[in-house]
């Protein structure tokens, strides 16, 4: 060591600290809550009326009863669209117009809701594997992460489970979303509540 | 904006003296400030000192205790003079420039305004001295003594005009000072006046070896580059970037381009492709050899100690920002092997392990983050909570899984595009399919759910309210220059300097000689007799400061130690440049002696 710097050594500073409440630093500490400081809430816009991709979503279905609710839709295929149909013009429509699906909240991995309409058996009694297929991956994903896959051969779902370690799906806080709420935001422009509807006169030819 | 909790005014500041003070003094490179006058008044009662340097006693001719404050422009400069006079340094510091960049920080300045003292006084529409004027008075200073008495009078004019400046800006600042907060800034710039007064113990010899066979050696290691990356270097000894294109090409490389197509060279370019490649590290630093002769211009003072001013708060987010070419730590990494402990000591190198993750993780309050950092290793645990790898998975057993999920964590904290990280996983020999690495973000937003709302909210915060700020009150304006990937990434980075800041202070505090900082590490040195002892301190000072950061959430660290004749060493980075460099002069070393022996 030079000189030098064992003379600086020796003369080392003595430096005195403040102890007061005043300016410590842990008195001093500004909460980093920026979310609660923020108070950004994201909205729940569009809730698609919709099947699981097959074989490219994993989802989960709400346990509570409260986000399950029998209706009655018409599919126009053509345009890949869903319509809700209201309960009181329900009756005045022939039974093969419309079929009664449950629509069952869910949730993707990614954080995306949507109703998912899992049928019925037919208005004539008639069920198919396809539809109990849903309908028992419904069930099971009401608990674990799940996946559906077409089998072509067997003309129903293939169910797949993931592994139990993934973290449980963040609903949508209840009191600002009931069923209600998503109900009123999937029937946006999806439901038929007279028969007037454009739906119904394209379907029965009026117009 | 982010408003302070009190109104102070001058005669409501909480002390009995309040000095605004400044040191005229010569600095040669490398070496300790030599004082050459000081002038100081006492703001409340209207005294005034003015002391030539000869006039100066062992004792500070003021209270440097917790009753005064002391204000100043850049303060860790004057404190440099304290224990060169053999002074202790205040207790308390205002330091205005701090408060000024904090008020400013993140914005474009206003036309004529940076962050001098002449900067300051312009921005708040305060008379200042001429530029040319105090240009003129410095050069006088810096020529050295002795001095005309008429010299030594406009000296300690023009040293008392910044004294009266500071008092009229710390006038209008007052009102906005956020005074708790603004102290602890200013017991910082104490605590970097010390770390700049120790200095970084180098080897001179070897330093000076170097220096004198640098024109021997420049075009054997052009040679040895070009050999190995495809003849970039011209017969001229130019950069050809056609050469180094087919090169990157042949590597698969990509690199960032300028509007006009050519590659873009600029160093913080190769900074940032070394960090992904860092096959780019060698050429990279003998670029910078050739450009401007680094090496010349790293200052060591006569005590042979790399000393430099630290330019404390002066990035964005805090942290120091020293002279890449005067600071050992700032160029390319292979300079820290000219770190050496001097005989009987011992140089420690310690960093907090992987500081931002754990930030992320405690102020987020993400359950599985935290986790991950407690595990001891945070990137096999995220690897597992994703499903990425079994239970029983280790890094020896999984060490390619898991570096994807590390540079996937890594990257994020900066904001990576998932094109970047496919890019980064390519480099490492990782699966590079974009596919994958929209995989592994996708896992990480998963796993990470309460980090991602969280910085997320934070960012919004800064969008909605014009401001984000640290734990400790350093705050980043928002304009609309802001980028929103520099705003997600501010609270990891600028709490980090924080927690470095806060743990510096209480290391010099406590008496350690704690010779500079980096990034989020400090380098100590001790005796060897007493290092092991200087370490632990050290170590529990850094623990403590990282739990008030983060309300009670340590930080680990890790620490290298080494002992004289060793020499400190960044293995990854710097060792192959270090190899080639050492082994090129002592190449020249033998001819010179063949020749002098022929």
């Amino acid at each position: 060591m030079t000189d030098e710097a064992k003379e600086a050594r020796d003369r080392k500073p003595t430096l005195t600290v403040v102890t007061s409440n005043e300016f410590d630093p842990d008195a001093l500490r500004i909460n980093q809550d920026f979310v609660k400081k923020a108070g950004v809430t994201k909205l729940i816009t569009t809730v698609p009326m919709r099947k699981p991709t097959s074989g490219q979503m994993w989802f989960r279905t709400h346990p509570d009863d409260e986000y399950r609710l029998a209706v009655a839709l018409i599919e126009l295929k053509d345009e890949r669209e869903l319509y809700i149909v209201s309960p009181v013009i329900v009756r005045e429509l022939p039974l093969t117009m419309f079929y009664i699906a449950t629509l069952q909240l869910s949730i993707s991995r990614q954080g995306n809701v949507f109703l998912w309409p899992l049928r019925h058996a037919s208005n004539d009694g008639k069920d198919n594997t396809a539809w109990i297929s849903a309908r028992d991956a419904a069930v099971r994903a009401r608990t674990r992460w799940t996946q559906i896959g077409w089998n072509p051969q067997n003309r129903a779902y293939d169910i797949e489970h993931a592994p139990a370690n993934i973290p449980e799906p963040e609903w949508p806080d209840p009191q600002k979303y009931p069923m209600a709420k998503f109900l009123e935001i999937a029937a946006k422009d999806r439901l038929i509540k007279s028969v007037d509807h454009p739906v119904l006169q394209s379907l029965t030819g009026t117009v | 904006m982010f408003a302070p909790d009190h109104d102070y005014t001058l005669e409501t500041l909480p002390f009995d003296e309040v000095w605004a003070y400044d040191f005229e003094f010569i600095a040669t490179p490398g070496n300790r400030p030599g004082p050459v006058c000081l002038v100081a008044h006492e703001l409340k009662s209207g005294r005034e000192l003015r002391l030539w340097q000869d006039q100066f006693g062992p004792w500070p001719p003021f209270d440097v205790g917790p009753k005064s404050l002391f204000v100043a422009f850049y303060a860790s400069a004057e404190v440099g003079c304290h224990p060169v006079l053999g002074w202790q340094p205040p207790t308390c510091i205002l330091d205005l420039f701090t408060e000024f960049r904090n008020s400013l920080n993140g914005l474009r300045l206003p036309e004529g305004v940076n962050y001098s003292l002449i900067g300051a006084l312009i921005a708040h529409g305060l008379e200042h001295l001429d530029v040319s004027e105090k240009e003129d008075m410095r050069a006088l200073i810096l020529r050295g003594g002795p001095w005309t008495s008429q010299e030594r009078q406009a000296i300690l004019d023009y040293c008392a005009s910044d004294v009266i400046a500071l008092r009229r800006l710390l006038l209008a600042m007052l009102p906005n000072i956020d005074l708790g907060r603004a102290l602890l800034r200013g017991r910082y710039m104490r605590a970097a006046g010390c770390m700049e007064n120790y200095g970084i113990p180098i080897d001179v010899d070897t330093l000076t070896e170097w220096r004198a066979n640098w024109l021997d050696i420049q075009d054997d290691l052009i040679a040895g580059i070009n050999a190995d990356y495809g003849g970039v270097y011209d017969e001229n000894r130019s950069f050809s970037q056609q050469r180094f294109r087919d090169w990157l090409e042949a590597q698969e490389i990509p690199w960032p381009l300028l509007e006009d197509g050519h590659l873009d060279l600029e160093d913080d370019t190769f900074r940032e492709m070394e960090r992904v490649y860092p096959i780019i590290a060698p050429l990279r630093a003998v670029r910078n050899m050739l450009a401007d002769f680094r090496l010349g211009k790293i200052t060591v003072g006569k005590d042979a100690r790399n000393r430099t001013i630290l330019s404390a708060f002066r990035s964005t987010t805090g942290r120091n920002q020293p002279s890449n070419d005067r600071y050992v730590f700032g160029p390319t990494a292979f300079y820290r092997g000219l770190i050496k402990p001097e005989p009987g000591d011992s140089v420690a190198y310690i960093d907090y392990e992987q500081q931002e993750f754990a930030i992320a993780a405690a102020l987020s309050g993400d359950r599985n983050m935290r986790d991950a950092y407690l595990s001891g290793d945070p990137y096999l645990a995220f690897a597992k909570q994703a499903g990425g790898i079994p239970e029983w998975g280790t890094k020896r057993s999984h060490g390619t899984d898991r570096e994807g999920f590390k540079q996937t964590a890594l990257g994020v904290q900066y904001g990576m595009s998932a094109y970047g990280l496919a890019a980064k996983l390519k480099a490492l020999g990782l699966d590079g399919s974009l596919a994958n690495a929209r995989n592994l973000l996708r896992m990480h937003r998963e796993q990470f759910r309460e980090f991602w709302r969280w910085n997320t909210g934070a960012v919004n915060f800064a969008m909605l309210n014009g401001y984000l700020v640290t734990t400790l009150g350093w705050v980043v304006h928002v304009d609309r220059h802001t980028r929103h990937r520099s705003l997600a990434n501010f609270l990891m980075q600028a709490n980090g300097a924080e927690m470095l800041r806060l743990a510096c202070c209480l290391m010099v505090e406590a008496g350690l000689e704690v010779c500079g900082p980096i990034h989020d590490a400090v380098l100590l040195c001790a005796p060897v007799a007493r290092m092991d002892e200087d370490l632990a301190l050290a170590r529990k000072l850094m623990g403590d400061a990282s739990k008030v950061i983060l309300n009670g959430f340590e930080v680990r660290t890790e620490a290298v130690t080494v002992n004289y004749p060793d020499r400190y060493m960044d293995e990854k980075r710097g060792r192959a440049m270090w190899d080639r460099v050492t082994a090129l002069v002592a190449k020249a070393r033998e001819r010179k002696q063949a020749a002098m022996g022929g």
